[in-house]
């Protein structure tokens, strides 16, 4: 069976145009300014990315794009409607993954879907047989009468994105989707996000894992304290603002400063972290030949692919997760 | 690590008809939700609304109601026994005690420690409707607690089988004017004893000192305050009332009615003011 593509939906934003659209949008809480006038667009079956550091704006904006937060100022407009004055409207076409799970424990897996696919205002037949195609796509079919304490992190995560779907939404919202979950179940949820993708789910989503940005977005905004550092497709943010690759020297902690200077030169950028130096070349293998040459004996050396971490080093001067 | 083989899986289809607007009585979907999270311990909820009127009778009938020949209904009341001037309260109780611990566990659960609110949030119910769901979903458990009650003590032939629905009315008028414990409840992001102590301190002493084992009266006049703005004291005066008379005394009992409704409307009012707040910050 394949995956049909999102329903158009009863709200005004034409497929052509885009399904996000915030000007200078800004959150204040008193004097702090969670998000500090970002601007941007989501077109239809994007896969659009924040990423950006705990305490970035990344919920607070999800929050506002999730019609349940006003905002404090600027524009802000989800399938052509404002959301502070069409919550309910936006939020029947959305669907939410929030960042920690809020799944109701006192229901079984199954049940967890029937009750909020009511309230979308959904008949009980539709919402039931969606529960159980949804139930095979999240691959929770035997565990549909378990109990939700007893799933694993995972299994929680994929049934609260089934659950996300149960309205069919045009927009699905991602907060961190896979924070906290060990490797493998990230891969098996990224595969199922990816399926949403393909079947042309827009697909909104925060997180700080730079491989998970990689893997799954189309286009991405940097975010710090409330403002965008830069937006681009990972491939192009990776070029924009750093090498093809970087070399990773540890020294010792107390040698790094030292080695470093020794350095000076190699490669286009260096860059001097508390526990390794990291060389940006174009050609990782010749930076560390040329380490060597100069004398330098490091305890390990690593030439890997830049990412987007060291696009977020270089814009912001701090680590994604600290 | 690579990603593990995936079995072939289906995918869901698009609905037949799309989502839409939650309806008016949207409110309607949060208490079915909260209710049918009331089956997995149904069995525990039955027994205890069958069981405990049935102890309290068991309690104020041989035992107590033993002792106390006295009548201590008021003047004109058909009710003759001890049994009769407490069953009614009884059932009072029985709804307030329920309230007061959905109204403040309840709250908590589904607001702060679960979360399950906010997931509701995310759907176009709006705030003021879960507070109408869920206030809706605790009269519905007052009126199936206090609906037993009423059928155990009319078995025993304590009040007129016919004076129980307007009885089972009034106790749970009283236990939603308990509401303004679920505002309070609301407010608190990090329960860290509070209800334990709101228990003990307010609602046990609002139990004892409210008319329920005796009439108010009894207590000396700086105490009767407690019962005057305690929602037990005007529930069960009122339930006396219904049940046995004196028939003469209406005006008593629509200012019963009138403190029960303004308390509850403001609780209820509150609630939805508050959780709007909490969930659309």
């Amino acid at each position: 069976m394949t995956l049909a593509a999102p329903s158009a939906g009863t709200t005004g934003a034409g497929a052509a145009g885009p399904v996000i659209r915030a000007v200078d949008l800004r959150k204040s809480y008193g004097d702090t300014h969670a998000v500090d006038g970002l601007s941007f667009e989501v077109t239809s079956g994007e896969a659009f990315g924040l990423l950006g550091p705990n305490g970035a704006g990344k919920s607070t904006t999800m929050r506002m794009i999730g019609a349940v937060t006003t905002r404090t100022g600027g524009e802000l407009e989800i399938l052509g409607l404002d959301p502070d004055r069409s919550g309910p409207d936006i939020r029947a076409q959305l669907g939410v993954v929030p960042q920690q799970d809020n799944l109701d424990d006192e229901l079984r897996v199954r049940e967890n879907l029937l009750v909020y696919g009511r309230y979308f205002g959904l008949p009980r037949a539709q919402v039931a047989r969606r529960a159980d195609e949804l139930l095979e796509f999240a691959q929770l079919a035997d565990r549909a009468k378990a109990r939700v304490d007893a799933l694993s992190g995972g299994m929680k995560r994929r049934l609260t994105i089934a659950r996300a779907l149960i309205s069919d939404p045009r927009i699905l919202l991602l907060d961190e989707p896979t924070t906290g979950l060990d490797p493998q179940a990230r891969h098996i949820l990224w595969d199922r996000l990816f399926r949403l993708k393909e079947r042309g789910t827009t697909l909104v989503l925060t997180t700080h894992h730079m491989d998970e940005a990689e893997q799954l977005c189309d286009r991405l905004v940097v975010v710090d304290k409330g403002r965008i550092m830069a937006e681009g497709s990972p491939a192009q943010l990776i070029r924009e603002h750093s090498s093809r690759e970087v070399l990773e020297l540890r020294f010792g902690s107390d040698r790094n400063e030292a080695a470093a200077e020794t350095l000076a030169g190699v490669g286009d950028r260096l860059e001097v972290l508390p526990d390794r130096v990291l060389v940006y070349a174009a050609d990782g293998e010749a930076a560390l030949v040329e380490a060597h040459a100069r004398g330098l004996a490091p305890i390990t050396s690593l030439v890997r692919r830049s990412s987007l971490e060291d696009v977020f080093l270089r814009l912001t001067g701090r680590s994604l997760i600290e | 690590m690579s990603a593990p083989a995936l079995p072939a899986v289906s995918t869901p289809t698009a609905g037949g008809s799309g989502p839409r607007r939650a309806p008016r009585f949207a409110w309607w979907y949060v208490t079915e939700h909260l209710l049918r999270g009331m089956r997995g311990y149904l069995p525990t909820v039955v027994a205890t609304a069958i069981g405990t009127p049935v102890v309290y009778l068991a309690v104020f009938g041989i035992g107590l109601g033993a002792l106390i020949t006295e009548n201590v209904a008021p003047a004109g009341s058909a009710a003759t026994t001890y049994l009769q001037f407490v069953a009614p309260a009884l059932l009072c109780m029985s709804a307030f005690a329920l309230a007061s611990e959905e109204f403040s566990f309840g709250i908590a659960l589904h607001l702060t420690w679960r979360k399950v609110f906010e997931g509701t949030r995310a759907t176009p119910i709006a705030s003021g409707q879960i507070a109408d769901g869920f206030v809706a979903f605790v009269a519905i458990r007052m009126v199936i607690t206090a609906g037993v009650y009423g059928a155990v003590i009319a078995a025993f032939g304590v009040v007129p089988l016919g004076a129980i629905p307007a009885l089972v009315l009034t106790g749970v008028l009283g236990g939603l004017a308990v509401s303004p414990l679920a505002v309070y409840a609301a407010r608190i992001q990090g329960e860290s004893g509070q209800f334990a102590i709101v228990q003990r301190v307010i609602i046990l002493p609002l139990t004892l000192f409210s008319g329920t084992l005796f009439p108010l009266t009894q207590l000396p006049i700086f105490l009767q305050p407690i019962g005057w703005i305690s929602p037990l004291w005007h529930a069960a005066e009122l339930g006396r009332f219904l049940a046995f008379g004196p028939s003469g005394q209406w005006v008593a009992a629509l200012v019963h009615v009138a403190v029960l409704v303004a308390v509850a409307a403001g609780g209820w009012i509150g609630l939805r003011v508050v959780l709007t707040r909490r969930l659309e910050r």
